[in-house]
């Protein structure tokens, strides 16, 4: 389904019917996340990029804490205005990764992601793939959102399960009133 | 309908407002606090970290909104663009009832002697407008004790030798410190340091009827969850609501102070609820909405008698915006630091605040507030990773292990820092946006890089591993601590309002914030303009009390 081919009103109905059908059917096949904006392949790429920002340890990466929802979430609202940017730098981020690489960006090899999100990162690149975006800027932009979804209280859709919270050692969910973390 | 005419207006319900309003009300004048946001609540915030006023990348809960408010930042090369609350070129202060006063860290200074008397203890300073307060320490210090006991003040002056003389203790204990606290504390005594606890606006004990301080991480940049932090919301502003005098008039935003072919002042305009423009008369109005908002709204008055905006004669509102050149390091330890006891600040030095050899002025020196997860992820010694493997594992393993020291720098004010209206950008409203511009003098930065080195002395022997220091930028400051738009003077010519407030040449007007600061203090602000906030309305009591209705 081409998300972007209906209105986001229309597409939070239809979700809220098919969920509705599908728990009335007992609750399987839930989709694991609905996004608001970004497309499969789009959702896919931010998946890489929030492990690249957060790798997965014995926590969490980013794509299992929930950053890609938790930016799916803001440029559905508060970060609207950073929807073309988004849509516009990971079609360039992918098509650089081919001209580089002869891959796509989530072919690639952990550490050659690494790599080649470094030299994005030290402005490197900047071919016109990119729709106009400085890549440095967007990757800057980029690791701000994920580390806001990763630290970020989960009301927002990322930290699920409090990952980073329990990380630090902080007490988890927060309550009001003082209660010290037990390891 | 129109509204019923009152004997005053108070424009913003924050530090300065709710202590007018409530002066005013118990005197028993008829009083309108017209405030634009609304009630905070905790219940809808919660610990939300990304919508607190203290880390915003999502918006500022506390208010204003992104949706209607906007400004015009002017960056040192004279680039113009629209910045939103939750940027921090816009310089925000909370919009809320009670406005900084429900989120702030609380801390409750009483500025210095020296503070008062910058330019005749350090003389003039070229290209600056340093100047001495037309007031001193001494006619403030009533009201600073007035301001203790009424909003309610934790701490024991008697601990730091350089506290200026007061009269009557602080009327609760001082906050027990944290294990940060207690080792910077040992730390200070060993570098020959005067550590004390900081005063704080905050429950230490059951005060006023609201209980202690439960000691959360979430405090500053947050509302309390049990009332125990003082701000105007939960006590002079209930205050003055009680004794039936004074309306508290929320989500409507004054845009105009209206005068008459004499110029005297007969009300304010402003916006409601709705957004319909709406007229309240008064005898006197009271400005008291910050730095920024003050000064646009004096601007945004213009009339015959004031082309310029009211009170701009002399073309002083809106200059002189200070906040503070906020520096100091940071350092890394062995052992866990952290113990989860909340707000964090509470110890603090006052040797560097004044009468440092060949510096001007200085900063009181403190340990951080508690740094919540988002905004730790900027914590790292320079040329750390930003992102990666490296960068989690320090948040995992050093977040515990770590403290700051912070000071505010006293700045050595310049006219060209300075609020004023756009000339092409309007609000939701249609309103000129204040438009902010200006710098800090290198004299700021030269003080800067002295207390941080001082910082980073406690720090060291504290037993830090690594430490490593934070120098401000020169770029114009204001944010929480934006003061000095609308300064008081004995001379008309350069100053805009008297030593009480009132603006030259509308005897009916006055302003009663951090605007009238001439300089900020090596302190955190908000004491000071509580205890303006009673001097003001002292003398419009007084006055009115004698027959004068400031015709």
């Amino acid at each position: 389904m081409n998300l972007r081919s209906i209105s986001r009103r229309n597409f939070i109905r239809l979700s809220a019917i098919g969920a509705g059908c599908m728990c009335m059917a007992g609750c399987y096949n839930l989709p694991k996340s609905s996004r608001f904006i970004l497309t499969l392949e789009e959702a896919d790429i931010l998946d890489a990029l929030a492990d690249q920002i957060i790798p997965p340890d014995e926590f969490a990466g980013g794509r299992d804490a929930g950053v890609k929802n938790f930016i799916d979430r803001q440029l559905a609202g508060f970060y609207n205005e950073h929807t073309e940017m988004y849509r516009s730098c990971l079609k360039g981020l992918d098509l650089t990764a081919r001209e580089v690489f002869g891959m796509r960006f989530t072919e690639l090899e952990f550490n050659t992601q690494f790599e080649y999100l470094t030299d994005i990162e030290s402005g490197k690149y900047n071919s016109a793939d990119w729709n106009g975006h400085t890549p440095s800027s967007f990757f800057n932009t980029l690791r701000n959102h994920c580390l806001q979804g990763y630290y970020g209280s989960p009301r927002h859709g990322g930290n699920k399960d409090h990952v980073s919270y329990r990380m630090m050692k902080l007490d988890y969910p927060f309550l009001v009133g003082r209660n010290h973390h037990i390891q | 309908m129109a509204n019923k005419h009152v004997n005053a207006v108070v424009v913003g319900s924050g530090a300065g407002g709710g202590v007018v309003a409530k002066e005013l009300a118990v005197a028993g004048l008829s009083v309108v606090i017209f405030e634009r946001g609304d009630w905070a609540r905790y219940d809808e915030h919660n610990n939300d970290e990304l919508t607190s006023n203290r880390t915003f990348p999502l918006g500022c809960y506390f208010g204003p909104d992104n949706a209607r408010y906007w400004r015009v930042a002017v960056d040192q090369q004279g680039n113009e663009r629209i910045v939103y609350p939750n940027d921090w070129a816009y310089h925000n202060n909370a919009a809320c009832v009670g406005s900084g006063t429900v989120t702030y860290g609380a801390m409750a200074w009483r500025f210095m002697e020296e503070c008062f008397k910058f330019k005749s203890t350090y003389g003039h300073v070229e290209g600056s407008s340093i100047a001495d307060w037309p007031i001193t320490y001494d006619d403030l210090e009533p009201f600073y004790e007035k301001a203790e006991w009424e909003i309610g003040v934790a701490g024991d002056d008697y601990q730091n030798p350089f506290a200026p003389r007061r009269n009557k203790a602080h009327p609760m204990p001082p906050f027990m410190h944290n294990r940060e606290a207690a080792m910077l504390e040992a730390a200070a005594r060993k570098a020959g340091f005067h550590p004390f606890p900081i005063p704080m606006l905050r429950n230490s004990v059951p005060y006023c009827g609201r209980p202690a301080c439960i000691r959360m991480r979430n405090c500053v940049g947050f509302a309390c969850p049990v009332n125990a932090k003082c701000g105007t919301q939960n006590t002079v502003i209930p205050t003055a609501i009680a004794t039936g005098n004074c309306e508290l008039r929320i989500k409507s935003p004054v845009y105009e102070i209206i005068t008459n072919s004499t110029g005297k002042v007969t009300g304010v305009a402003y916006f409601d609820e709705n957004d319909r423009r709406q007229v309240q008369t008064a005898d006197i109005v009271i400005v008291s909405a910050s730095a920024t908002e003050s000064a646009r709204l004096l601007l945004n008055s213009k009339s015959k008698n004031f082309p310029d905006g009211i009170g701009n004669r002399y073309d002083w509102v809106g200059r002189n915006l200070q906040g503070h050149a906020y520096c100091g390091a940071d350092g890394l330890f062995e052992d866990e630091v952290y113990d989860d006891v909340g707000p964090g600040a509470s110890v603090a030095i006052a040797d560097f605040a004044h009468n440092n050899p060949g510096i001007i002025g200085g900063a009181m020196m403190a340990n951080e507030f508690i740094r919540m997860p988002y905004i730790f992820t900027g914590v790292r010694p320079p040329g750390s990773a930003r992102w990666g493997k490296d960068h989690k594992d320090f948040q995992k393993n050093m977040y515990k292990h770590h403290a700051s020291i912070r000071g505010p720098v006293q700045e050595v004010p310049n006219p060209e820092s300075r609020v004023q209206v756009s000339k092409d950008v309007t609000d939701y409203w249609g309103i000129p946006v204040a438009k902010i511009s200006g710098f800090k003098i290198e004299e700021d930065i030269r003080t800067a890089r002295f207390i941080a080195d001082k910082a980073e002395q406690w720090l060291k022997a504290a037993g830090a591993i690594q430490t490593w220091q934070s120098i401000p930028g020169t770029g114009v400051s204001g944010s929480q601590h934006q003061s000095g738009t609308c300064r008081m003077g004995d001379d008309r010519q350069t100053s805009v309002t008297n030593r009480w407030g009132q603006v030259h040449d509308v005897d009916n007007l006055f302003v009663a914030d951090g605007s009238l600061h001439v300089t900020n203090g090596a302190f955190n602000p908000v004491l000071t303009i509580m205890a303006l906030g009673y001097l003001v309305s002292d003398h419009i009591v007084r006055e009115w009390n004698h027959g004068n209705r400031f015709g």
